[in-house]
């Protein structure tokens, strides 16, 4: 089995050969393909850019791989920024020992999804690590988007609003940790990760507010910092938080809350009433949107507070957590 | 000689008839002059010739309710008044006057109420200057009338009469009130129609009624109903929680319940609480199961207002009496909120016009070794203070802990702790908790700039007390303020060895706390000893599922070899949640270490099939006391012993064992693990294990102490575990035997209700250190 080793980073001959017999072989594009020093683009519009790196383990888990992760990531970092995502960069970090074979299904799954997506690689960069000082693989990707009409953020958040899911929540989180723990569900959760920007295409019209993707630290943490950037509170309904049913299981059984739980290909949208609707009926039309659900609404009392109704009626307060969701009964 | 003196005097001398009797012992003793009620208590001038007599007779024969804490008196300038009179009050801005808190209802007016002649017969209002509501009906001081949520009913003539005339029992009593110009009861059905011509009784039968009482509303129905007691479960989602009870008097408690001459003092004392009693065989098939399953005691109250005692005109002798609050939401107080959130559960309302200010549970107590120990505190207790830290500069706020939470304000050497205010999780319990902290502001006239908090980072108050304006914030560590706030109940500095039994805590090393020993004070503390770190499966979840914690702690501890043989314990865990469980414990994923004292209690009742399945805090090791406190109360009944000592022995059945680490000492519990599985095995009653259980968990508590202090000095004995009767009492029949003197919370609850106090005295040490 072949595997990276430190000559792979050199500059020299192995360097090229993986480039070449890898990377441009995938990813081939009239952009890519300049192979200059920086790569030319057209376009005039305004541009939003963001950067993202990439670290997970394990490397391949149900749903996705590393490298589409770090694609979906920085094309939906755009996506909900209510840009229209157009080019991405690459960059990679090896650790010497990482299997070829493993590096190409990674760069296979980012072709694909880049294709999917219809957002092309147009420059990368490769570093090649003594074994030790990194993870197998580290992926840095770097996107630059066009701005759509109407403008996004939390300071357009108002009271009355309504907060949309575009499905179920938390399956990332509990795909991840059952890949890397070996743990065994009775049915096995998949990893949500997709690039949002045709769903988003689908549904963005005037009257959405704001949109986030609740990565890391789930809806909770998301709708938290939504909350306090935007000075009003949120008020979720339990019983509408699309769960699949063996994330509510495996949370039960773990003392796990989906709230916390990281996604990565679910965007939360904050909507005006008069536009909800329509929203709501575009998301659903969409594959990746097809259980979407109005989750809770915005108020104006208590600015940063995220609250949970619960089935009994009493609201239970969603805080921003420092770590771990850590116990408190006494 | 004739002389005039300058007189000020403070503590609860507003509300409970101090004026008046001011007035009538300068009127007996010829003195002239005048008394009025100041926001810093009373003030006199009297002059005269026996003012020195006078002024004896004034602090000793003190009306029953009074306390006075601080008397001043000095001469003055003698200015020829021709009377005494009593004085408007004056607001002078300063602060310091104590507000009582409400009283049960006195025995003259329990009489005037049932006196067909007497105009207030039947008059659910009525009360006295020696009874009635104080703390919930307060506003603002100084304590009158137009401060009160009484200010909307002007006196009638007769009333006023009364209020006025200083030989009168309502002389100056400020929610003085009668049919003519009081408040008014009313009676709903469910939709909030008014019911005519119904008398309270033929309501109550099969129903439940909703009743606004002096704090909030109650929850009511027959007692002997079981059918309604289990609707009224279900109608309020309540799982097992136990319900309290109101007793139609003394004598049909003691019919039903042992009570002891000190249970019957608290049951009688103007604060009326919930008292938990044991329940004697006799109430076995008199009062339903129901009413609190799994549990050999139930809280039993006497009528503590007239509109209560009005209840028992039907053919009760108990009603069930439990706060009306919907799962995790606060207490309702208010008539509107009463109709719109009870209406799924009450079948009829009972509601009266007087306004309640400050919403106050019933406060819970139980004797255990002799003193009383809180659950609960609120009415009957609240606003009386502490002593506050010593030396104190800057008035602080004690936000208290997450769950139970009261918060303390401190200021001038004083420390009120406000009533029980709920789990602050919850967002309307949080929001009560806010607006306590606003009103309680005023009623105590302390206004915080520095707050003190809990160090767990994901408690609401935490994040209360980071985000506030204060000038300093200071983290305290959860069991060290647990500690101190015993010290400082005892006026202690001196560093002192607490033994602190709690749920969890947020511990200093990022583990979850809950078996300590720490030596310390206000100033610091040091941790000689704790339980060995044990895993801890899904955090809060895990512990409403105490048999997961019972197999991880069985898997930790025991060898594969003893392991392998519980397998049968294990029933309980469906094949796949073991699976499950195993791969958590290997991964520890979201798996905490902690050594928690609760959770071991959890953990070995469910092992022992008692409870496996939480709804409501602290049930698995409630009903663990509970089903070893009955085994050994059947003992007893057949041997005839009342001394645990002749049937436990001085050796513990499940020996504890000690290591010492870089840190202190550990305490090792795989020997009472191991060999209560074994009794279970080898068929033993669970009754019979959880006694011996409870006896070696005291064996454990009090030989770590005796290794840690051989001096024979004081031990605290604090925390949420304190409340467990059986253990605390076998712990306290070692100490004695051992002579180490013990000392507990007197006046605040063990458990975290009391944290806040402990809170502003270490703030108050680290502020006056760091200034
Ligand atoms: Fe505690
Ligand atoms: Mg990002
Ligand atoms: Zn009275
Ligand atoms: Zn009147």
């Amino acid at each position: 089995m072949e595997r990276i080793i430190m000559a792979h980073g050199s500059g020299g001959r192995l360097s090229h050969q993986l480039v070449q017999e890898i990377f441009q072989k995938h990813l081939s594009n009239s952009y890519l393909n300049q192979m200059n020093d920086a790569t030319w683009l057209p376009g005039s519009e305004k541009i939003a850019i963001t950067t993202d790196s990439f670290v997970v383990s394990p490397l391949f888990f149900r749903g996705g791989d590393i490298g589409k992760l770090a694609v979906c990531g920085t094309i939906n970092d755009l996506a909900v920024s209510g840009a229209q995502p157009r080019y991405l960069t690459l960059a990679v970090i090896l650790e010497e020992g990482l299997l070829l074979a493993d590096l190409e299904k990674i760069v296979q799954s980012i072709a694909a999804t880049s294709q999917m997506a219809g957002v092309p690689i147009v420059c990368g960069d490769t570093k090649v690590v003594e074994r030790g000082s990194a993870d197998k693989i580290f992926i840095n990707t770097t996107g630059i988007g066009a701005l759509k009409e109407c403008a996004v953020g939390p300071q357009y958040i108002r009271p009355g609003d309504y907060v949309l899911i575009s499905g179920t929540i938390g399956d990332h989180g509990v795909a991840i940790l059952a890949d890397r723990e070996g743990l065994e569900f009775e049915t096995p959760v998949t990893s949500d990760c997709a690039p949002l920007n045709h769903l988003i295409d689908e549904f963005y019209m005037p009257g959405i507010h704001c949109m986030r993707d609740p990565t890391r630290g789930g809806v909770g943490t998301t709708l938290n910092e939504l909350a306090k950037q935007g000075r009003v509170s949120i008020i979720l309904e339990e019983e509408k938080l699309p769960l699949h049913p063996s994330v509510a299981g495996a949370c039960g059984m773990l003392g796990l809350e989906p709230l916390y739980l990281a996604n990565e290909g679910k965007v939360l949208v904050i909507v005006a009433p008069e536009a909800v609707d329509e929203v709501l009926t575009r998301m659903r039309n969409h594959p990746l949107g097809q259980e979407a659900a109005i989750i809770g609404r915005v108020e104006a009392a208590d600015p940063g507070l995220v609250l949970l109704k619960t089935p009994l009626g009493g609201k239970r307060i969603v805080g921003m957590l420092e770590g771990e969701h850590l116990p408190r009964i006494c | 000689m004739k002389r005039a003196y300058s007189i000020h005097l403070n503590g609860i001398v507003q509300g409970v008839g101090f004026r008046p009797y001011v007035y009538r012992l300068a009127l007996e003793m010829g003195i002239k002059g005048w008394v009025n009620n100041s926001s810093h208590g009373v003030g006199i001038h009297a002059e005269g010739l026996q003012v020195d007599i006078f002024y004896t007779r004034l602090l000793s024969e003190t009306p029953p309710v009074a306390k006075i804490t601080q008397a001043e008196c000095e001469e003055a300038v003698f200015c020829y008044y021709e009377t005494f009179e009593i004085l408007q009050s004056e607001d002078d801005g300063l602060a310091d006057v104590l507000i009582s808190p409400d009283i049960a209802t006195c025995a003259d007016c329990f009489s005037d109420l049932r006196d067909l002649k007497n105009r207030r017969h039947n008059y659910p209002f009525t009360n006295c200057t020696n009874c009635g509501p104080r703390y919930t009906i307060i506003e603002d001081v100084p304590y009158d009338r137009i401060q009160t949520t009484m200010k909307d009913f002007p006196m009638c003539e007769d009333c006023a009469h009364e209020y006025e005339n200083p030989a009168d029992r309502r002389f100056h009593a400020q929610p003085v009130a009668c049919t003519q110009c009081g408040p008014t009861i009313q009676l709903l059905d469910a939709q909030g129609g008014a019911l005519e011509g119904l008398g309270i009784m033929q309501i109550v039968q099969g129903a439940i009624l909703a009743v606004k009482g002096l704090g909030g509303f109650h929850l009511v129905c027959d007692a002997r109903d079981s059918a309604a007691i289990q609707h009224l479960r279900q109608r309020k989602e309540r799982g097992a929680k136990p319900f309290a009870l109101m007793a139609r008097n003394l004598e049909v408690i003691r019919k039903f319940f042992r009570l002891s001459a000190q249970e019957e003092a608290l049951l009688r004392s103007p604060a009326a609480p919930i008292v938990i009693l044991e329940r004697k065989k006799e109430s076995k098939d008199y009062l339903p199961q129901e009413i609190a399953p799994g549990i050999h005691t139930l809280g039993v109250m006497l009528p503590y207002t007239p509109l209560h005692a009005m209840l028992f005109d039907g053919p009760y002798d108990f009603l069930v009496m439990t706060s009306a609050n919907l799962s995790g939401r606060p207490l309702i107080y208010r008539n509107e909120e009463a109709l719109s959130e009870l209406g799924g559960i009450a079948d009829y309302f009972l509601i009266h016009n007087r306004d309640i200010y400050h919403p106050c549970d019933d406060s819970v107590l139980q004797v255990i070794g002799e003193e009383t120990v809180w659950h609960r505190r609120a009415r009957g207790y609240v606003p009386l203070p502490q002593a506050g830290p010593k030396g104190q500069l800057t008035p602080i706020l004690g936000v208290g802990g997450e769950l139970k939470n009261a918060f303390c304000l401190a200021a001038e050497g004083r420390a009120f702790t406000s009533q029980y205010i709920g789990d602050m999780e919850g967002y309307e319990n949080f929001q009560r908790f806010r607006q306590e902290f606003t009103s309680f502001q005023k009623v105590v006239k302390i206004v915080p700039e520095v707050v003190a908090f809990d160090a767990h980072p994901n408690y609401q108050t935490t994040r209360f007390a980071q985000e506030g304006p204060w000038l300093s914030k200071i983290k305290v560590q959860h069991h060290h303020a647990h500690l101190v706030s015993v010290l400082g109940e005892h006026g202690i500095t001196a560093p002192t060895l607490g033994v602190v039994c709690d749920g969890t805590g947020w511990g200093e090393d990022q583990t979850i706390w809950g078996f300590e020993f720490l030596k310390g004070s206000s100033a610091g503390y040091e941790r000689l000893a704790h339980l060995e770190y044990l895993p801890l499966p899904g955090g809060d979840a895990g512990a409403k599922h105490p048999l997961r914690i019972a197999y991880a702690y069985g898997k930790t501890l025991l060898s594969p070899h003893e392991w392998a043989k519980t397998q049968e314990l294990w029933e309980g865990l469906a094949a796949s949640e073991q699976k499950i469980l195993d791969q958590q414990l290997e991964k520890r994923i979201n798996v905490f270490k902690t050594s928690s004292c609760g959770r071991l209690f959890d953990a070995v009742s469910a092992v022992l099939g008692i409870c496996t399945k939480v709804t409501y805090e602290g049930q698995a090791a409630i009903e663990l006391e509970s089903k070893a406190t009955t085994w050994l109360h059947n003992v007893w009944d057949i041997s005839g012993s009342g001394a645990s000592e002749e049937l436990l022995g001085l050796s513990p059945r499940y020996p504890m064992e000690w290591d010492e680490d870089e840190e202190g000492l550990v305490l090792r519990i795989k020997g009472i693990f191991a060999r209560i599985m074994q009794d279970l095995l080898e068929g033993k009653e669970n009754g019979f294990i959880a006694t011996y259980f409870h006896d070696s968990i005291a064996h454990g508590i009090v030989q770590t102490v005796l290794r840690l202090q051989a001096d024979q000095g004081p031990v605290a004995l604090t925390g949420g575990v304190f409340q467990n009767k059986l253990l605390t009492e076998r712990v306290l029949e070692l100490c004695k035997i051992h002579d180490i003197p013990v000392l507990r919370a007197k006046e605040l609850p063990p458990g975290d209700g009391g944290l806040a106090y402990g809170q502003v005295i270490i703030a108050n040490e680290r502020c006056s250190s760091c200034v």
